[in-house]
């Protein structure tokens, strides 16, 4: 589904991400997790053909991606860092330009806005500029955009920051039955123990170079502390402990 | 997908348009009006001395003039706009991120832009001069082909403005290339000015010193002739769509590259020892960096800086006040321009300075800082960056004019006493109600200070020609007068510190902050 292979991107006189080399295969939860400035945020722009990697390719659903892809940009979405949305708009009308871009049909729209309007408790608030929204709502209306149209892989950027505790449950339980039915999530967070929680596998990245990968179990193997939390097995891979 | 975007995008527009709050509403029926009843006359005015009464001989060059000025004024009125756009925002970031294409993109947004910035008042300015020329030769048909030749120079400067942008852009960080080129959008309105100002009288000897261009116009914008016409109207549209064509392969390579958005990888090495000062030098060198590595923060108070220099030159060069100059009315003049310029500057950079705290005015309260601490760096602050500035402007135009010692020295008391006793209003209007806005950051005053100030910058510029006169006796300067205001300004300089102290018990009880965006 998502295949990194010599993935690199230096900038100027520094390397940002370099050789980095990973596959995600369909129906995993893949945790991408580095301290600030390892190069997560670059990576992702790269898989999502936002930005150009300066070596190595990088392959979405078996094809090289593409910012001209439309088709193929159609069956993946994602959630950035900071929940900004396009232009000044009510919730509603960002969810009916995602719902039309996507292709939704009317009848599917409606029945999957009223499903996650539940989920994340924003029923009677979508008809009000997303401007005037708290950090935690707008964060729910991007995720809602992301997965409504139920795409195969969707790219989380540090999705739950700003979510309440019940909205992060749910998700982390919608996450779950999504990656069952077969479909891909691509996760960074700083949240050690969301990843622990969900992530099937793991990798680590530490100033542009990928450490280590794995199961939550074979990464305390490497770090030799097998009853460790993932915040310790992750500051021994990327501090030495 | 085009329509797609759009239609969001106008959604948007309708959505800005609607939560607009009263004020503002108020703000932009000012400027319509003004625009309707001042700018417009003016250039219809201007426009049709010229048309009408120019010889042949010197359309060519006029059409010429007239276009390079179109060109330049729209093309840096866009780049702001543009960039803002392209790059400050994150919208083309996340566009992108939906099954958009570049090529859809940049169509949307071209379209849109072109609208708004360039299309709408090239047209105007196509249709006013079509249809004067239709009038001087009787031949309808000239409004379509002024049409068609202002329109493409629409997309021209669109292009230029783009190509400007993405260009500058690829050496540059974003956020500074957008810090100058927001400064020579906001400077643009100077060459309108120019452009009505002295257009009129001086039209002819530019023209004259342009190369004969008739050549390109002959048959197409006037002697019009259906050949002429038609090959003219073709090639416009042409080269248009020629244009558009390049720059959509030029910004699409830019979005595929990561170029566009690819902020924050160019990092200065900033050289600065670890010392610890006292507060209120710690807190005049925070201003101090803040001003010198922003040049937005030139951007906004530099037209302000820059006021006193556009009055001399109305009233050294303007034809009307020129008759009357005449002996020593340059000193009364100077001196005049030195008290009213600094008035402004005085009030706006105060102003703009103690609003800029309320973006980071919660970091400032929980540090133990004494509102007087506070007060006390920003009036210095203002002092030392307000009066020195002024002071050698006044140097320079002593240098240049024939303006002598004494009202040299007389306009640097004045320029003086003048900050001491204004900078605390401003103050006192900067910390009234400031704005916070993420998106614009140089929007620091609210509405209602804006009006104020503005109404009181235009107050001063009309009270410039009086106060000259009030100085001027009998072909010299009236001393007696000057010593009676200076005194009573050296006093206003004690009473203004009234507002020093309302300035700090607001400081104490925090900001009413008005947050945009």
């Amino acid at each position: 589904m998502i295949k990194a292979e010599g993935l690199t991107k230096i900038f100027g006189s520094t390397t940002a991400v370099d050789s980095l080399d990973f596959e995600v295969p369909k129906g995993e939860l893949f945790a991408f997790l580095g301290p600030n400035g390892s190069g997560k945020s670059t990576t992702i722009r790269m898989l999502m053909g936002l930005l150009e990697p300066t070596g190595g390719s990088v392959e979405i659903l078996g094809e090289v991606m593409r910012l001209d892809k439309t088709e193929l940009k159609s069956r993946i979405s994602f959630v950035p860092d900071t929940p900004d949305i396009i232009g000044k708009l009510s919730g509603r009308e960002y969810l009916n330009f995602v719902a039309s871009v996507y292709g939704m049909e009317q009848g599917e729209y409606e029945r999957e806005l009223e499903y996650f309007l539940g989920l994340f408790d924003l029923e009677g608030r979508l008809d009000t500029l997303v401007e005037n929204y708290s950090h935690g709502m707008r964060q729910k209306l991007v995720i809602i955009g992301a997965l409504m149209h139920h795409p195969d892989i969707v790219f989380l950027d540090e999705p739950t920051v700003g979510l309440d505790p019940k909205s992060n449950r749910n998700l982390k339980k919608y996450l779950r039955e999504y990656t069952a039915a077969g479909h891909t999530v691509f996760l960074t967070t700083h949240t050690l123990s969301l990843a622990e929680e969900i992530a099937d596998r793991i990798l680590i990245i530490y100033k542009g170079v990928a450490r280590n990968s794995g199961t939550l179990e074979e990464l305390r193997a490497v770090a030799g502390k097998p009853d460790a939390s993932l915040e310790d097995v992750f500051l021994e891979l990327t501090e030495g402990g | 997908m085009i329509r797609s975007i759009l239609r969001v995008e106008i959604r948007s527009m309708i959505n800005y348009m609607k939560v607009l709050s009263d004020s503002k509403k108020v703000i932009y029926g000012l400027l319509a009006a003004v625009i309707a009843l001042f700018i417009l006359p003016s250039a219809l005015s201007v426009l049709s001395i010229i048309i009408l009464g120019a010889g042949e001989e010197s359309l060519g060059g006029f059409m010429l003039l007239l276009s390079l000025a179109a060109v330049l004024i729209l093309t840096l009125l866009a780049v702001n706009s543009i960039i803002k756009e392209m790059f400050m925002d994150r919208n083309i970031q996340l566009y992108l991120t939906f099954p958009v294409s570049p090529a859809a993109l940049f169509a949307a947004k071209f379209i849109r832009q072109w609208l708004i910035n360039t299309a709408f008042i090239m047209g105007a300015l196509g249709i006013i001069t079509g249809v004067l020329f239709s009038m001087r030769e009787g031949q309808w048909l000239l409004t379509v082909t002024h049409i068609a030749y202002f329109l493409f120079l629409s997309i021209v400067s669109m292009s230029l403005a783009y190509g400007l942008v993405f260009a500058v852009t690829k050496v540059l960080p974003a956020n500074k290339v957008s810090e100058v080129l927001s400064f020579l959008g906001g400077i643009s309105f100077v060459l309108v000015y120019g452009v009505l100002l002295i257009g009129g009288s001086s039209v002819q000897d530019i023209s004259g010193i342009l190369p004969d261009a008739s050549f390109l116009y002959s048959g197409f914008l006037y002697n019009f002739s259906p050949a002429g016409g038609l090959a003219g109207t073709v090639v416009s549209a042409a080269l248009a769509a020629v244009l558009v064509l390049l720059l959509r392969s030029f910004v699409v390579h830019a979005f595929k590259s990561g170029w566009v958005g690819e902020q924050s990888v160019k990092r200065r090495h900033m050289d600065a020892s670890s010392d610890a000062l006292s507060p209120v030098r710690t807190l005049v060198q925070k201003d101090m960096r803040m001003t010198l590595r922003d040049f937005r923060e030139w951007t906004v108070l530099l037209p302000q800086y820059l006021l006193p220099g556009i009055m001399i030159f109305i009233l050294y060069t303007n034809p009307a006040t020129a008759i009357e100059a005449s002996g020593n009315i340059h000193d009364s003049r100077m001196i005049a321009v030195s008290v009213s310029g600094t008035v402004v500057i005085s009030l706006f950079a105060g102003a703009y300075n103690t609003a800029r705290d309320a973006a980071h005015f919660e970091f400032l309260k929980i540090m133990p800082l004494k509102a007087a601490d506070l007060v006390k760096a920003k009036y210095l602050f203002n002092i030392m960056t307000i009066p020195p500035v002024y002071l050698l402007a006044g140097i320079v135009a002593w240098m240049i004019l024939p303006v002598s010692m004494a009202a040299l020295l007389y306009s640097s008391l004045f320029i003086i006493l003048v900050s001491l006793a204004v900078i605390p209003a401003g103050m006192f209007a900067g910390s009234m109600q400031p704005v916070v806005s993420r998106k614009n950051p140089a929007k620091r005053l609210d509405t209602a200070t804006n009006v104020i100030l503005s109404i009181i910058m235009g107050v001063l510029l009309i009270a410039a020609g009086l106060i000259s006169v009030l100085f001027a006796r009998d072909g010299g300067l009236n001393h007696l007068l000057i010593a009676v205001v200076l005194s009573v300004l050296a006093v206003s300089t004690g009473v203004s510190m009234l507002f020093l102290r309302a300035v700090r018990k607001r400081y104490e009880k925090g900001f009413n902050i008005i947050y945009k965006d």
